[in-house]
């Protein structure tokens, strides 16, 4: 049966995290960017939140949330409303975890989920991307070898988020050579088994810390090796799924910046809003971001519903990505002169929407 | 609950409409695109005869926007949710990619079926459902349109002068969507201009009435199988009991006549979105069917070729378009208001079917020039939909008027 009605407790869901994202991210949100550093208070709020953790089982520390991809879409949109940097910050363990719960063995998820303590929630993070031009998932370079005992890891991966501080980092590698995603495997590094270089500096997300690493013979225990067994695509589904989520949310953010800015700007004597150029193109922005949340819901009630929804989230997010630009864009046309100055939050949110066509992370959802 | 499961009845309808699409439609497609003015009385008796058999009554009419209040709106969630809407937009889709020319043909309620059961009183529901739900094929046509507007529905000037238990309408109307099969016409007309909206009425005009003409048809760009007609009052006498809401509600007229579009809007960008699909369709069979090739969905640019990444945006952008119909149809099938909602789907779904057929003949190459294939058709078919029930100009200022909650006078 069709809705597109939120229960009570995703609409419960929904209004929390907005007013975290209004009373709590965006009072910080300029300052984070200008200086590069979130604060841990933000972080430490969101995961009492639930964010961070609270879809893990009880007995590893979580509340023992469902695992819902459609109450997942729900929230990213709200975080990354609130802002980019802030959600992938408090998201990043994710990256780790959720990998975890659906392919790890009970032994691994004991192992790592328990090292989440009540001052230590931000532990794990993921290491997907490398630093080549036109990098492709397809054509992943880091390889893991068999020696025998262990294995062992080389490459080079980037925009590794919150490298510096996690406790472990799920590496991405290929087992031999090769090419596609089936071969891919997920490979658990403590903290020192790999190099932290330097921190990323982007056009966007400049807030949030992500690293390039360095794997030169980095050894991995068998009993660390997290067992995809072709299950990298689906991960990626899921990734790209809550890629759309955060699309609809940094729109958003624009879009209601610049339709207030809009109703309140004069020129010739009426509100700019009043012009169809202006106003046509709110309608516009206001309609892509409806279906950009549409396609976010649609796509993860497959996932939910355990159908194969790879297709369906790779094209949404394409889709959404693109969009994202002529939003953004727009939001800072639509502010004038005032969208290229860095007292609005515009341009930053043009900038961040940037990263969506290029960036691939793992499952967070 | 978010859920995109469709009820065994969607799923049946989606299927069987498909078929019928493909099987009776699209091998006539050509035939009426050519010969103008031609009926395919073949494919109306069919389809009548076949919708009749299902007991499904293929209109928009079913369960379209409530203009009578409390006491309906009720009676309407006491019913069960049969999703009417949402059941339409769906069957809708699939009919169009046969052919959008004769989906207009496809006799039944229509336009002037939904204005009756947006704006009519119980009984006037009742007596005219019964003509357009017939035995016979049958057809409800609006005249709203005249040669001085088209979008400005307020502006209307054909005459409706009282005349004891009678009124009689003097005036033009154009673009009459089926205007030459009509079983009954709803005609707007205005008591008097000084009136303003207010005395904006729909007046039901049954065939055979003295002074109602059918003047010309139209020569048109592409929907050739369906005929538009220009249609011509001269003291035409209309009783009293025809006038739509009654003539206590004169009040609720104008608005309540608007209110169809609630319901069409969707059923519009449905269709706009199936000849979407048809020419999506007809180049993924042709470059990628064909070639034993598929789309590798999520691989960056640089990996792919430019055919396949346009494709896949011919995909998405049907996909979105296709979200925000059925989202606009749900909302009016469990009583929400849905204008913004029905004007971003409509004004999306336009924009969307005319990038798409006009890509997909270039993709063709000379050929898709050509009237050997029906990609030219639907080029030519797609543009009347970001035209007609509102420009697409008309859905971006409703949309803009609700989001920044702007009258008219503050939004032209």
């Amino acid at each position: 049966m069709v809705s597109f009605e939120l229960s009570e407790e995703q609409t419960l869901l929904r209004d929390t995290c907005r007013d975290f994202a209004l009373t709590v991210m965006r009072k910080q949100d300029r300052q984070a960017d200008e200086s590069g550093e979130i604060p841990a208070d933000i972080v430490k709020q969101g995961h009492e939140l639930g964010l961070t953790t609270g879809y893990l089982p009880e007995t590893y520390g979580g509340a023992g949330g469902q695992l819902s991809a459609l109450d997942s879409v729900i929230v990213f949109e709200e975080l990354a409303y609130g802002n980019l940097s802030m959600a992938l910050n408090i998201l990043a363990p994710s990256l780790f975890n959720i990998p975890l719960m659906l392919h790890g063995a009970e032994e691994q998820k004991k192992k790592y989920f328990t090292m989440n303590k009540p001052d230590q929630f931000q532990g794990f993070t993921a290491a997907l991307s490398e630093p080549t031009v036109r990098f492709d998932l397809e054509s992943m370079k880091t390889t893991a070898l068999d020696d025998g005992d262990d294995f062992v890891l080389n490459g080079e991966k980037s925009f590794v988020a919150i490298a510096d501080s996690a406790l472990a980092t799920l590496v991405f590698a290929r087992k031999g050579s090769g090419e596609g995603l089936a071969g891919i495997d997920g490979f658990i590094l403590p903290a020192g088994g790999f190099t932290v270089k330097e921190r990323e500096k982007n056009q966007g997300l400049r807030a949030l810390k992500q690293f390039t690493l360095s794997l030169e013979g980095s050894r991995v225990q068998r009993s660390d090796v997290l067992k995809l067994s072709g299950g990298f695509a689906n991960l990626l589904a899921r990734a790209r799924t809550a890629s759309i989520a955060l699309t609809a949310g940094v729109c958003r953010a624009a879009y209601e910046y610049a339709l207030a800015y809009a109703r309140e700007r004069s020129a010739f004597g009426e509100p700019i809003a009043s012009r169809q150029w202006v106003a046509f193109t709110l309608a516009e922005m206001a309609t892509e971001i409806d279906a950009i949340r549409l396609m976010a819901w649609k796509s993860a009630w497959m996932l939910d519903k355990g159908m194969d929804a790879y297709k369906e989230a790779s094209i949404g997010k394409r889709y959404a990505a693109d969009t994202a630009m002529f939003i953004t864009r727009n939001a800072t046309q639509i502010l004038g002169g005032h969208g290229f100055i860095r007292e609005h939050p515009v341009e930053m949110w043009y900038r961040d929407a940037r990263s969506f066509a290029v960036s691939e992370f793992m499952a967070i959802l | 609950m978010i859920d995109f499961e469709f009820t065994p009845i969607m799923k049946m309808a989606r299927e069987f409409t498909h078929n019928y699409a493909r099987d009776v439609m699209r091998p006539i497609a050509r035939k009426y695109d050519e010969e103008e003015h031609t009926e395919p009385t073949e494919f109306i008796q069919k389809t009548h005869d076949m919708f009749r058999s299902l007991g499904f009554s293929f209109s928009t009419a079913n369960a379209s926007g409530d203009a009578e209040g409390t006491s309906e709106h009720k009676e309407k969630h006491e019913r069960p949710k049969m999703e009417m809407n949402l059941l339409g937009a769906i069957a809708i889709e699939e009919i169009a990619w046969g052919c959008p020319g004769l989906t207009l043909r496809i006799p039944g309620p229509g336009l002037g079926g939904a204005a009756i059961m947006a704006a009519g009183t119980p009984e006037q529901k009742k007596r005219f459902m019964k003509v357009l739900n017939g035995p016979k094929p049958s057809y409800g046509a609006m005249a709203l349109t005249e040669p001085g507007f088209g979008s400005d529905a307020s502006a209307v000037s054909t005459t409706a002068v009282k005349d004891g238990d009678y009124y009689i309408l003097n005036g033009t109307k154009i673009f009459v969507t089926g205007g030459d099969m009509a079983d009954l016409y709803v005609v707007w007309a205005t008591l008097g201009k000084d009136l303003g909206r207010a005395g904006i009425k729909a007046f039901v005009v049954e065939k055979g009435t003295p002074g109602l003409k059918m003047a010309r048809l139209e020569h048109k760009l592409g929907i050739r199988a369906s005929d538009t007609a220009e249609v011509v009052l001269e003291d035409c006498r209309v009783h009293k009991d025809n006038l739509l809401g009654g003539e206590k509600k004169e009040e609720k007229g104008f608005k309540g006549s608007m209110q169809t579009f609630d319901a069409t809007l969707p059923m519009v960008a449905a269709i706009a979105i199936g000849i979407s699909g048809s020419s999506y369709d007809y180049v993924y069979e042709d470059f990628v069917v064909k070639n034993g090739l598929e789309i590798n969905y999520g691989r960056p640019l640089y990996k792919r070729g430019y055919i396949e990444t346009v494709l896949e945006d011919m995909e998405a952008k049907i996909h979105a378009a296709r979200l925000l119909t059925w989202k606009a149809a749900w909302m009016l099938d469990h009583g929400l208001p849905n204008l913004k909602e029905a004007s971003m789907a409509k004004g999306k779904a336009g924009t969307v079917v005319d990038e798409i057929t006009q890509k997909a003949i270039e993709l063709y190459g000379p050929e898709g020039y050509s009237r050997r294939h029906l990609l030219e058709k639907w080029m030519r078919d797609a543009k009347v939909y970001d035209v007609f029930e509102g420009t697409g100009q008309i859905q971006r200022l409703v949309v803009a008027r609700a989001i920044l909650d702007y009258t008219r006078k503050e939004l032209k």
